[in-house]
């Protein structure tokens, strides 16, 4: 297998050789992997400090110490480059390190150590500085010893000598690991024709490609699942080639260090080869068992029929929502896209209020991971402010409420394995779009503790409003939809308008790139609908009298009728609307009757009419086998 | 995968007499220390020369052995053959390269299940020889890529009480201690007198990774485990 060099080794390889003071920032505490045969053997994990020590002695160098302003100069690798650098520096050393503070007055700083060392011809010198984010408190509050400090290595870069070695002619180098590069003084790397910046980012799909496949294979496994599983995948070459392009699939964005940890993690729960995967979920979640592996499909193939007993009059809707899961189920949720990260699934709800939206993602995460408790709701109306990110991802490091993290990262951490939905999308602030960006693209986000949370085991849902209302060129609101236009006309308006808003208003395309065609439009509650919602809400309530106060309501054809004809009248407010109809018109004056009436358990009764123009609305009642009553109970 | 019905070759014939040497050079150290046992305390640790210095000599005690009843409880480090097959020089700090560069040299093989690789190992890694003070004589053997088996001969003296223990406890450790250095699934120990199977008892890897030896009582898991006790002549 030829070798696969990274980009930032690359870099360094390039301009070590012409470029005497290098800046590493970034990803500088992750372990890397050593492409090549040489002071480490071919793919070792190795962090940083001692790729790069391996890096330095096989390009040549001599001399290769750290420095950290803790301990001073020290190499815990090859000890005797240190005592050679003590010897030609004149310094001694104590306790295995040699003690130098990174300010100061004496000839003995660290700096000036360091402007000794790289000025000399005779031993090519490589020092590397550690941790050199945290030298100084900050780069806008330094003092004059902390100038200084950095001047001399400033100096120490442009006096840097080139020196002869068997390998070649070597310069002597600076080397600073640092976190993020505006953790330095920016006048020491801005405009600084000495100075190489190189950016260490988390390995990319070849990388990550490359430690599964290479020598570190079988390093995943328990020797005893190797040898067992090994010989039969020897045979299907092209399902282990299909298990490691899943795994590094799933694990975009994860260091080095993370995909070491999961290695190990791997061997010591004896991970068979064919449930590698796996062991992406129990590194993220802290669980072995996916439920997405265990969802039924049997119960997914009953889905619409049961969806349908719920949410009435929404077929289209459900139609397109069901296509999302079963996308998700057989795995093809990541055909189009190289990342397997992403969410399983991102569907944006737009319709008429009270059409069945947040009940269809109720029923979805019921469906999915078997209890409605799963749908994770957020009321976006309530992240109208521009600080609202930090109620859902958590205020930084020193803030307020910095203990309690944030209200997303907390919910999905706990619960990784649910259905998230952004209700009224359309009513947060502009800058909590950005988040969903990530989460849309990378599948995580990070609070402000640190805890970084996975979204690629959830189904993101926003519902809107969007397009209800629109304003015409003098800016003046009207109905944009309504009830008599059919469902192809209300979907393409709807959807006209949430392009609008994204692309036009917000003039964020980017994020309705993301939804792609997910768009699903709502249709209104229209006749038979509604009929079936009013159907479906009165016998819950004759179910529930009968269960819990064994009380048995049977409502005659004519009273129904009366009941219907006044709840149906305006389906404009949805499936909500009839509700409260229902509230209005049968639940308050059958509880005041009863009351009225005595009627408190154990009892037949029939409802024989409704006064709908009575103020309250009133009803005809009687306990079977008794004379009709009229409510009347009026304060 | 090897077949079932190679020969099975004796490996430790003979060792208990090598490690007897070592561990009791003369016939007092061997009676204080079956009397040591008896007491069901830990083993006195043999002292040997380790060396000189300023023209003395220099003693050192060799590592007390556990102590009878708690035998079973511990259990020699696994020998990690994937991480070995992969690098050359230890990756866990802790092992000496040249043990490193011997795993090295035999991962591949041992990982293809060879036999003669499995033998090899056993012989140059010998993770009974702190076992032999417990028994008289210990065998083991291939039987195939998935399974070894290992024949103890129990010492008559820690026969006289609690033998179901101790035959337990020194099954399960050698179990423990064949599963730590090869890449088997099972193993099957016998517990012999004069040629007769006092106990016969086969361990599969997966059931002991799910047991926590600190808790576990070695007769009640061996019983679990299907372990078969002969009738002993009173």
């Amino acid at each position: 297998m030829a070798p696969l060099i990274s980009k930032w080794h690359r870099e360094l390889e390039l301009f070590s050789a012409v470029k005497p003071l290098i800046i590493l920032e970034g990803n500088v505490l992750d372990r890397y992997r050593y492409p090549v045969a040489g002071s480490l053997p071919e793919d070792t994990l190795a962090p940083l400090p001692e790729y790069l020590q391996g890096f330095l002695t096989d390009s040549g160098y001599a001399q290769v110490v750290f420095y950290s302003n803790l301990v001073g100069f020290m190499n815990p690798y090859q000890p005797q480059m240190l005592t050679d650098f003590a010897r030609q520096n004149g310094c001694t050393v104590k306790a295995g390190a040699i003690p130098a503070e990174f300010k100061g007055n004496t000839q003995e700083t660290a700096p000036n150590v360091i402007r000794r060392a790289m000025a000399q011809g005779t031993a090519a010198t490589a020092v590397i500085m550690e941790l050199a984010s945290h030298y100084i408190i900050t780069p806008e509050r330094m003092d004059q010893h902390d100038v200084n400090s950095f001047n001399l290595l400033m100096q120490s870069a442009m006096s840097a000598a080139t020196v002869r070695t068997p390998a070649g002619r070597r310069q002597n180098l600076l080397i600073l690991l640092v976190n993020k590069l505006n953790d330095l003084p920016a006048w020491f790397y801005l405009n600084n024709p000495l100075c190489k910046t190189i950016t260490l980012e988390a390995p990319d799909r070849e990388e990550r490609k490359r430690l599964i496949s290479g020598s570190a294979w079988p390093t995943f496994f328990d020797s005893t699942v190797y040898r067992t599983d090994m010989p039969y995948y020897e045979q299907h070459p092209e399902e282990l080639s299909r298990l490691r392009e899943k795994f590094v699939g799933l694990t975009e964005g994860l260091t080095f260090t993370e995909l070491d940890a999961m290695r190990r993690l791997s061997k010591q729960e004896c991970t068979p080869i064919r449930d590698l995967c796996s062991i992406v979920d129990l590194y993220k979640y802290g669980i072995k068992e996916n439920p997405w592996a265990n969802l039924s499909l049997d119960s997914l193939r009953t889905a619409k029929q049961d969806f349908q007993k719920r949410i009435k009059g929404q077929d289209p809707a459900l139609e397109r929502t069901l296509d999302v899961v079963k996308r998700a189920v057989t795995g093809m949720n990541g055909l189009s896209s190289s990342s397997t990260s992403k969410p399983k699934g991102v569907l944006f709800y737009a319709g008429p209020t009270g059409t069945g939206k947040t009940e269809t993602a109720k029923a979805l995460a019921e469906k999915l991971f078997g209890d409605e408790s799963a749908c994770i709701r957020f009321d976006m109306s309530e992240y109208g402010q521009s600080h609202s990110d930090q109620k859902l991802l958590g205020a930084p490091p020193g803030y307020v409420g910095y203990e309690a993290g944030g209200q997303l990262t907390n919910a999905i951490q706990k619960n990784p394995f649910s259905v998230v939905l952004f209700d009224e999308i359309e009513k947060a602030h502009s800058s909590i779009l950005d988040k969903f960006l990530q989460i849309l693209e990378d599948g995580r986000l990070t609070d402000g503790q640190g805890h970084t949370v996975y979204f690629s085991e959830t189904i993101i849902i926003f519902t809107s409003n969007l397009g209800m209302y629109v304003k015409d060129e003098f800016g003046k609101r009207y109905q944009n939809v309504t009830m008599d236009m059919d469902y192809a006309e209300v979907e393409k308006r709807l959807r006209q308008a949430v392009e609008d808003h994204f692309k036009l208003e917000l003039g964020r395309p980017e994020i309705l790139n993301r939804i792609g065609e997910n768009i699903v439009i709502f249709d209104f509650i229209r006749e038979e609908a509604g009929q079936a919602i009013l159907r479906s809400q009165v016998d819950k309530i004759i179910r529930r009298m009968d269960e819990q106060k064994r009380i048995r309501i049977t409502v005659t054809d004519e009273a129904y009728g009366q009941l219907s004809a006044a709840a149906l009248a305006d389906l404009s407010n949805g499936g909500r609307g009839i509700g409260n109809q229902v509230e209005a018109l049968l639940i308050n004056p059958m509880s005041r009757w009863l009351f009225d009436n005595g009627v408190t358990e154990d009892a037949d009764v029939v409802i024989e009419g409704f006064d709908v123009t009575a103020r309250p609305p009133c009803l005809r009642c009687r306990v079977a086998g008794e004379e009709e009553k009229e409510e009347t109970a009026h304060e | 995968m090897s077949n079932d019905n190679r020969p099975r070759r004796g490996l430790l014939d003979g060792l208990a007499d090598i490690v007897g040497d070592l561990y009791g050079e003369n016939a007092a150290a061997n009676a204080r220390l079956a009397e040591e046992l008896r007491k069901d305390s830990a083993v006195p640790s043999p002292v040997y020369p380790a060396g000189e210095k300023n023209g003395e000599p220099v003693y050192t005690a060799k590592p007390a052995l556990p102590p009878f009843s708690a035998l079973w409880k511990t259990a020699d480090e696994p020998i990690d053959w994937t991480e070995a097959l992969a690098s050359p020089v230890p990756t866990d700090g802790l092992t000496a390269p040249a043990k490193w560069a011997m795993y090295h040299q035999h991962a591949a093989a041992v990982l293809r299940g060879e036999l003669g690789a499995y033998l090899t190992v056993l012989k140059a890694a010998n993770p009974m020889a702190d076992l032999m003070p417990y028994v008289a004589a210990l065998d083991v053997s291939t039987v195939n890529a998935d399974e070894l088996r290992a024949a103890f001969t129990v010492r008559s003296d820690l026969m006289e009480t609690e033998a179901e223990r101790y035959l337990a406890g020194m099954a399960l450790r050698i179990a423990r201690d064949l599963f730590a250095v090869l890449p088997v699934t099972c193993v099957t120990v016998e517990g012999l007198q004069k040629e007769e199977a006092l106990l016969s008892v086969r361990f599969e890897r997966q059931e002991l990774n799910r047991v926590r030896f600190a808790f576990i009582d070695p007769v009640a898991f061996v019983a679990e485990c299907g372990g078969v006790y002969a009738q002993r002549d009173a």
